[in-house]
């Protein structure tokens, strides 16, 4: 018997492996939500539902101040990142092309290119030296990374705006126009990962993981 | 080119210059900077206590790669870092199939959708991507420990006695990897699919093609950028995985993430982390280099 | 006829959406296409003529009706099963595949052997005139150069029948009239039957063997493009083909009375009441006023063609005409505006319409 009605695009299996997907793909982080209202401690028993672990955040004086800690890192970082790429996409976009432009391009696009713990033991290395030299110890060293990091991300989906010389070009197609660039438009959740490593910091034992943004 | 519109050019160049300083300036000292540090640190002697003395030395790039035996002095291949290298590649190579395998259906049942559910479902590939890191792996961590859903499920199901061991194995960082790298993976190939001319399926058929000819002979050729971009993109964060593979496979497993880390912690042995930091940077720009290459060759003609 | 079609359409019907959205593109539509003959479904966009060539090539499925291929029920086979190639619109060449391995895919997919494959490649490329162009990427290609190659990959695995679906509409005007020409050829070298789908009516009419005029998911008549010309069975066959002047008229015993009070011959017609009329232009006679029994006119304007002018007429009762006339080999300039003329018509030039 053939197939009544015919379709081209149909591939066989293709929408159950993609509903398969999309269900593993979101069970895990539904059950780690479902469990956060769980009575008890464990996360294998379900205890009732219970705000319990909600309200011993709110009153846990290291969360809070993490919580203030990201909230002024991610703020920051934002505003220099947005800031300097915003001039950047400016005085790039809609130019003939110069000298030293392919160098520009490559260094604001870098970070996206470097694995995250060279760039986290770069900046170890580098800001220890300037510790050991200054004594400096405050959150400077955190602000100044994540907008370093952050360029990129803010710097290619504006780029993309001006180029096109319109806004329609939003959703999906300025997430990933062009496979190369694709990331980078939709990387651009960085601060909102800034403001988790963040916040995980103070958690951590390691002196060496609390002085680099990207671990 | 007359003398004015010379100067003109020239004053354009200058504020394209000027605009771009302040970004240029965080980038050098934030991030270009320190990775040239790092390559000078790759060549001086480790510190006691961790850092480094002052004192060049080929020593930490020596032992990336060769060993002298404790013993009779005889030079050897570094087994441990051949052996951490050599999983950090298969491990990145097998996320890279897993996420290719599962993503394309996935980018492909996507791309297909009705214009109105396409947004929707596109949304929903992004919204774990935007999710952070470490909680997707605590997630997936949650899943796959003794206690967790899968194999309590199992056990509950019958189809089991016991627990299987999934976590602190390379498994369990695959796994872990795949599932955080998925998005990755489904992104640049739903733009190449979205790309594709869907009236090629018909003439395929047409010429008497069956659906899996189709598959081979014309979809995956024709979106092969997507699937080129979207390799390199699942394969380098797997390669430089640090928090993954800590979570997931536990202190033995190491990748070479950890392993760099390793050195600025208890190995207390910075120039060599730093090697490696280097190598692994090498790594990941011929792998781009060779996806810049492809691109190019692919957007040639097209 | 006793032979069996090569393409037996009965009662095909198609509908897409529902409810409400309900569109009909194809209602009961039945057809037989003879094997050999260059067959043009003809008809403006949205008449159906496209989704009848999806339904023969497979690609849609009728909602009701049956397909029937030299007497084989195919209606619900695949594209991939069926004995027929299509060449698309768009071209839909293989941009990763150069132009010979674009026109050996469907011997491929055949699973011909590689000298078979190889030797029609050589010979399409000969037929279509390509021959030096065989390791290009289609993308390289002229648009002309783009239509032969999907020529060429069409007939390459010597389909039953070619579906053709407007594939000259992407080509300017001279390059039309080329592969027009070269298309007739190759349909009478390859014997292969041709279903042409246009919305232009000069290529139905020069191409084919025989014309479906469609419009609105049904077709109105099948003929000869002479027949479809000289004798349209509606207003809209005789509107869309051609140009025609349009006269209502009461009709009893075999003469016309039009409304502005003239009188037309319409022999051996033996139906009565009020009609719609057809004449086409160059049917039509003027002479100067006088003459016997003719339609009074003014010549409201002139334009000249060349080969023939354009004269258009006001009837006495307002209604239009416009009348084409050969040019005179003696130069003669013809009636001019403001002119008054008598206007007569050619014997069984009159067309009375069923609507």
């Amino acid at each position: 018997m053939a197939e009544p009605r015919f379709s081209a695009t149909h591939l066989p299996g293709f929408a159950a492996v993609a509903v398969a997907a999309f269900v593993v793909l979101y069970l895990p982080i539904l059950t780690l939500v479902a469990y956060s209202f769980n009575d008890t401690m464990s996360i294998s028993v379900w205890g009732g539902f219970s705000l319990r672990w909600y309200e011993a955040a709110w009153e846990n004086r290291a969360v809070q101040e993490a919580t203030v800690r990201s909230l002024i890192i991610a703020a920051a970082a934002s505003v220099i990142a947005t800031t300097a790429a915003t001039m950047a996409a400016l005085g790039t976009t809609r130019r003939r092309p110069f000298k030293g432009q392919t160098f520009i391009y490559v260094m604001i696009n870098q970070p996206l290119m470097v694995p995250e713990i060279v760039t986290a033991v770069a900046l170890l290395i580098f800001f220890a030296s300037i510790k050991t030299a200054t004594g400096y110890t405050g959150l400077g060293y955190l602000i100044l990374a994540h907008s370093a990091f952050c360029i990129p991300f803010a710097y290619l989906p504006i780029r993309a705006r001006l180029e096109d010389g319109h806004g329609s070009n939003c959703g999906g197609r300025s997430l990933c126009h062009i496979p190369g660039r694709s990331f980078a438009g939709s990387r651009c959740r960085s601060w909102r990962r800034a403001s988790w490593r963040a916040r995980c910091w103070p958690l951590s034992s390691r002196s060496m993981t609390s002085s680099s943004p990207n671990l | 080119m007359s003398g004015s519109e010379e100067r003109a050019r020239q004053a354009e160049v200058r504020t394209s210059w000027l605009l771009s300083t302040p970004a240029l300036v965080i980038l050098v000292v934030a991030a270009a900077g320190p990775l040239l540090i790092v390559l000078v640190y790759s060549f001086l002697t480790p510190g006691t206590y961790g850092n480094v003395v002052w004192q060049p030395s080929g020593k930490a790039w020596f032992n990336v790669f060769l060993q002298r035996d404790i013993f009779d002095d005889t030079l050897g291949w570094a087994d441990a870092h051949l052996t951490i290298v050599w999983r950090s590649i298969k491990l990145s190579t097998l996320t890279t199939i897993i996420t290719f395998v599962v993503g394309f259906p996935t980018a492909w049942f996507i791309a297909t959708q009705p214009p109105a559910r396409r947004a929707m479902w596109l949304f929903l590939i992004t919204i774990p991507f935007w999710t952070n890191l470490l909680i997707r792996t605590f997630a997936i961590n949650e899943v796959i420990r003794n206690e967790g859903i899968l194999n309590s499920s199992l056990v509950g199901l019958g189809l089991i006695d016991r627990p299987i061991q999934i976590l602190y194995t390379d498994t369990a960082v695959l796994i872990g990897m795949a599932y955080v790298y998925l998005p990755l993976m489904v992104l640049p190939l739903f733009a190449a699919i979205d790309r594709f001319d869907m009236r090629l399926l018909e003439a395929g058929y047409d010429l008497y093609a069956s659906r899996w000819k189709v598959l081979r002979r014309i979809i995956l050729p024709i979106v092969k950028p997507g699937i080129v971009a979207g390799s390199i993109l699942v394969f380098v964060p797997s390669l430089g995985a640090y928090v993954t593979p800590r979570v997931l496979g536990g202190g033995k497993n190491m990748m070479i993430g950890n392993f760099i880390e390793l050195q600025f912690g208890q190995g207390r042995n910075w120039p060599l982390g730093s090697a490696l930091a280097i190598l692994l940077l090498l790594v990941v720009m011929v792998a781009l280099l060779i996806y810049v290459r492809a691109a190019n060759r692919e957007g040639g003609h097209g | 006829m006793t032979e069996t079609p090569a393409i037996d359409v009965r009662g095909a019907t198609k509908t897409f959406g529902q409810g409400e959205h309900l569109v009909t593109a194809l209602d009961q539509v039945s057809v037989e296409i003879r094997k050999g003959e260059f067959f043009t479904l003809l008809g403006p966009s949205g008449c159906g003529k496209t989704t009848l060539l999806r339904l023969i090539a497979g690609f849609e499925a009728p909602t009701s009706g049956t397909i029937l291929l030299n007497g084989k029920d195919i209606t619900g086979d695949p594209p991939n099963h069926r004995p027929v190639n299509t060449v698309f619109q768009s071209y839909a060449l293989f941009p990763h595949l150069t132009v010979a391995e674009n026109i050996s895919f469907g011997l491929e997919m055949l699973d011909k052997p590689k000298s078979e494959c190889r030797e029609t490649v050589e010979r399409m490329l000969a037929l279509v005139q390509l021959g030096a162009l065989a390791g290009r990427k289609t993308a390289q290609l002229s648009g002309g150069q783009q239509q032969r190659v999907a020529l060429a990959r069409a007939l390459a695995p010597q389909p039953q029948v070619l579906l053709l679906d407007e594939p000259l509409s992407a080509l300017d005007l001279k390059l039309r009239k080329e592969m027009q020409s070269e298309l007739k050829r190759l349909q009478t070298e390859t014997g292969i039957t041709f279903i042409f789908v246009t919305h232009d009516q000069e290529e139905a009419l020069t191409m084919s063997d025989r014309i479906a005029v469609m419009s609105a998911g049904k077709i109105l008549q099948i003929g000869a493009p002479r027949d479809i010309y000289a004798h349209p069975v509606n207003r809209f066959v005789a509107d869309f083909i051609g140009e025609t002047n349009f006269l209502t008229a009461e009709i009893a015993d075999g003469s016309a009375r039009l409304d502005g009070g003239g009188v037309l011959a319409v022999p051996g017609v033996s139906i009565r009441g009020r009609r719609t009329l057809a004449v086409r232009p160059e049917h039509l006679r003027l002479s100067a006023k006088g003459g016997n029994g003719g339609l009074a006119a003014t010549v409201t304007q002139t334009v000249y063609f060349g080969t023939d002018s354009h004269v258009h007429l006001r009837l006495d009762d307002g209604s239009e005409l416009v009348a084409r006339l050969q040019t005179d080999a003696g130069g003669a300039t013809g009636p001019q505006q403001g002119d008054r003329v008598s206007v007569s018509v050619a014997d069984g030039a009159v067309q009375v319409l069923d609507d």
